[in-house]
Order: C-alpha cells, then sequence, then structure tokens
C-alpha cells in the first residue's frame, strides 16, 4: 500500500517543497487547478475521509470568501459589471481573486497531504543531521495542534457531563471556557514534561543518532533527479513569466510558447506522480491477493 | 442560536447593500446632469508621454493602453462651481470621456487626502518603481493632495505620468 510514502524522506521533503513552490508561486489559475486535482487524489488515497469532506466545506468557504473580497479592494480591470457608490466592480477582480483562492487551496491541500506522509519520525531523521532542534519543534509542533484538539474534545466530553441536564446555554459557554482554560494548563504542562523527558534522554546532546530504516535506492535516486531538473526549469519558466497570467486591465493567457507547452507537461505529470504511485501500489496489492 | 447568527447578518447585509447605490456602467457614465453649464471654467489636461521613452520598464499587458501621442485627454474645458478641487474635475472628466479611474480615499491612506491610483489602467508603479501619476496647475506642481486644491477661474490642470520621481517640485 502507501507507494508513495516509501520513497525516502529527502527526496519526498524536495517533491513538496517544488509542488508548493510552483503552485503559490505561479500565479496561474490552470496551474493550480492541476495542482488542486492531483493533491486532492493524493489526499483522497490517504484516507480519512470524513475529516477530507469537513476540510472540503472549509476550502469552498474560504475560497468563496476570497474570491468575493478582491473586487472590494481592487478596481482595476476592463469588464465593468456595476457600479457600487461610483467605484466600479469588475469582472478582471472577480477573476484574480478566483486564481488566489483556487491557489492557496491547492497549497492547502498539498499541505494536508504532506503532513499525513511527512510523519515525525521522518522529519526528525532529515533533521538530526544539520539541524536536530529545528527538526524536534517542527515535529513537536506538527504534532501539537491534532494532539490538543484531541485533548480538548477529552475534556470537553468530561466538562458536558458534569454539568446538571436543562442547565441554560450560559452555562454552556462557561464549560466550554472552563475546558479551554483546563486545556491550556495541559499543554503547558504536557510541552514542559516532554521536553525535560526528552533531555534526559539525551535529545540535546550532540552526536545523537536515531533509529531508523530509510534508505536511498536507486528509485529515489531517480525520482531526486526527475524532481531536481522539472523544479527547476519550471522555476526559471516562473522566473521569467513565461507561465504567468495577467489579470488587469484585461485577461491574457500566456502565450503558447515551447516553454510553456514543456512546463505543463511536466507539472501535469509532477503533480499526478504521488497517484500513479499509489495505484501503483494498489494494483501489485491486488494482484498478489 | 444559528438562526439567531443568520437572522443578524442578513439584517446587516440587508442594511449594506440598501445603503450602497449600485448602477450598471451605462448609468454611471450617462449621469452628467449635475453639472454646471456657466460660469467659471478651468481646463484639464491627462497626459502619460513619458511612459513613451521608458517602455522598457512598463509592465507586460499595458502597451495597448498608451495613446500614440501620449495623451489620454486632450486639453478640455470644464465649468467649475464654487471652491472646486482638482480632484472632483478629474472625477467629471474621466466620467465624461469614459476614461478608467481608480483612487485611494482620503480615509484609506496616510496623507489624509484623495490619491491617485490609476488613470486609464496606468496605475503606479506600472513604469518601474517611481512612477505614478501627479498633477500641475498652470504648470507648477501643487504641493497639496489634489481633493483640496482649490480652483479658480482659468486654471489650466495637467495630470502626467511620470516614471522618475526625482523631478518632483518643478
Amino acid at each position: 500500500m502507501r507507494t508513495f510514502s516509501r520513497f525516502h524522506p529527502f527526496v519526498m521533503l524536495i517533491f513538496f517543497v517544488g509542488v508548493i513552490g510552483v503552485s503559490m508561486f505561479s500565479m496561474n489559475p490552470v496551474v493550480s487547478l492541476m495542482s488542486f486535482i492531483g493533491g486532492l487524489l493524493f489526499r483522497i488515497m490517504l484516507g480519512e475521509h470524513e475529516k477530507l469532506k469537513r476540510e472540503l466545506i472549509f476550502y469552498a468557504v474560504l475560497g468563496a470568501l476570497v474570491t468575493l473580497t478582491n473586487p472590494i479592494f481592487s478596481h482595476n480591470g476592463e469588464t465593468v459589471l456595476f457600479f457600487v457608490n461610483d467605484t466600479p466592480i469588475t469582472a478582471e477582480s472577480f477573476a484574480y481573486g478566483g486564481a488566489a483562492a483556487l491557489m492557496l487551496i491547492s497549497a492547502l491541500v498539498w499541505f494536508g497531504c504532506f503532513s499525513r506522509v511527512m510523519t515525525s519520525d521522518r522529519i526528525i531523521y532529515l533533521f538530526s543531521g544539520i539541524a536536530p532542534s529545528l527538526g524536534l519543534v517542527l515535529s513537536s509542533a506538527l504534532k501539537f495542534v491534532p494532539s490538543m484538539l484531541k485533548k480538548y474534545r477529552e475534556i470537553h466530553l468530561v466538562q458536558k457531563t458534569l454539568m446538571n441536564e436543562g442547565e441554560s446555554k450560559k452555562s454552556g459557554f462557561y464549560t466550554s471556557v472552563r475546558s479551554f482554560s483546563a486545556l491550556v494548563t495541559w499543554a503547558i504542562e504536557h510541552s514542559a514534561d516532554a521536553s525535560s523527558s526528552m533531555s534526559c534522554r539525551g535529545y540535546s546532546i550532540k552526536g545523537r543518532t536515531s533509529f531508523s530504516l530509510f534508505k536511498f535506492t536507486g528509485k529515489d535516486f531517480l525520482l531526486l533527479i526527475y524532481c531536481l531538473f522539472s523544479f527547476a526549469f519550471m522555476f526559471i519558466v516562473i522566473g521569467r513569466k513565461g507561465a504567468a497570467f495577467l489579470f488587469y486591465p484585461r485577461l491574457v493567457f500566456p502565450s503558447e510558447s515551447t516553454g510553456y507547452m514543456i512546463f505543463s507537461g511536466m507539472w501535469i505529470i509532477t503533480v499526478m506522480l504521488p497517484v500513479l504511485f499509489e495505484l501503483k501500489g494498489e494494483l501489485k496489492w491486488k494482484l498478489s491477493n | 442560536m444559528k438562526r439567531r447568527i443568520l437572522a443578524v447578518v442578513l439584517i446587516f447585509m440587508t442594511v449594506f447593500v440598501t445603503s450602497c447605490s449600485i448602477r450598471s456602467k451605462e448609468d454611471y457614465y450617462n449621469d452628467t446632469n449635475s453639472e454646471p453649464s456657466d460660469g467659471d471654467s478651468v481646463t484639464i489636461e491627462i497626459e502619460c508621454s513619458q511612459i513613451l521613452e521608458n517602455l522598457d520598464s512598463l509592465e507586460k499587458g499595458l502597451e495597448e493602453y498608451i495613446p500614440e501621442d501620449g495623451i489620454i485627454l486632450k486639453e478640455t474645458e470644464f465649468f467649475i462651481e464654487e471652491n472646486e478641487s482638482v480632484y472632483s474635475v478629474l472625477k467629471r472628466a474621466a466620467r465624461k470621456n469614459h476614461i478608467q479611474l481608480e483612487v485611494q480615499g482620503s480615509e484609506e491612506n496616510a496623507l489624509g487626502s484623495v490619491y491617485v491610483e490609476g488613470i486609464n489602467y496606468l496605475y503606479e508603479f506600472s513604469c518601474g518603481p517611481q512612477s505614478g501619476w501627479r498633477y500641475a496647475v498652470n504648470g507648477e506642481y501643487g504641493g497639496v493632495g489634489c481633493d483640496s486644491y482649490k480652483l479658480s477661474n482659468g486654471d489650466k490642470i495637467e495630470w502626467v505620468y511620470t516614471c522618475e520621481l526625482e523631478d518632483f517640485g518643478q
């Protein structure tokens, strides 16, 4: 199963940094859309569908908000839809807002995949060589939010059972406040505990190694070469504005130069890579059974 | 609880929407009834010929918005009311000639006065880091915001797109 996460953490890091970087800097809705589709398919394969549903609703609301707020601040653009208090509201500013929303959402989806695939042992492994404390901070920070949410649910459940039946909504609010206060206390105590426990285990000592099963194989090497080559190429295209949409004053698509064509092809392959690997793994698993 | 929140949001939105005047493009551009038709007059000209000398630094996609001679609005006469400002005449001129105009209101910036961001899709910083719009009355660049400069009979307003701010105050 989980074929993509069998790659070496370093290669995965490069891959994610590249994909998220290109999605964020291209400012091209077509690129963002491809990135969103690839990321979403990968995210679906990683499971936790209930959570994904909630996330998608959040993304939809966020996207609508970004799209609708842009015309309030930006009035550039040729196609005036109507005037509000003598200020033009233009189709171009809606388009720009939509593109920004798509870019934001695609980056968020990829971050969701990243946090599921890059487990804390991988992050610690990656950073233990160059910056051990940074790796520790990163991995505990990534772990911190979900564990805090879990703890909050626990505390809140207990607090709710302590509340008498039929108590007013006001006391319901107080229950939430009490739970939150307990959560903060727990979080501070927990982090202090964890840090002293870790320093007892020698995490702060220089030269401490940690056990890992990650091996850099030929496959990793191939993927790394592909990533380095394609991301270098894509960032050069982006740097020369070869893939940029012009939004103001009128929408202008990037010219269909050879560079942009190669860029698009490479980008489709790149964002689909994790899904392809997962599919291949799934197929193998099915066939072997 | 949820219903109450929804109701409050809806009320706010209706108040907000009804307090705005929403007009179509045609209605906006055809609404020139309140123009004074006689009395004191000034002339206004909008030009961006400096860009023609600095086409290299112009943002991509804007070339087509620069007239060949650099003059967006040739010198035109406008009748003014008493104490009318440069900004108000610019707004009227833009509306009458269907020229796009975007400004930052006096409450939106630290200057405390209206700041003209873009005319005819040419914005500040569109042609290099020191580019933008400024105005001169009778050949003199004013030291005040365009909504504070009060006009008098026979004044000659020029809106000039500058690519280098160095000659500011000439």
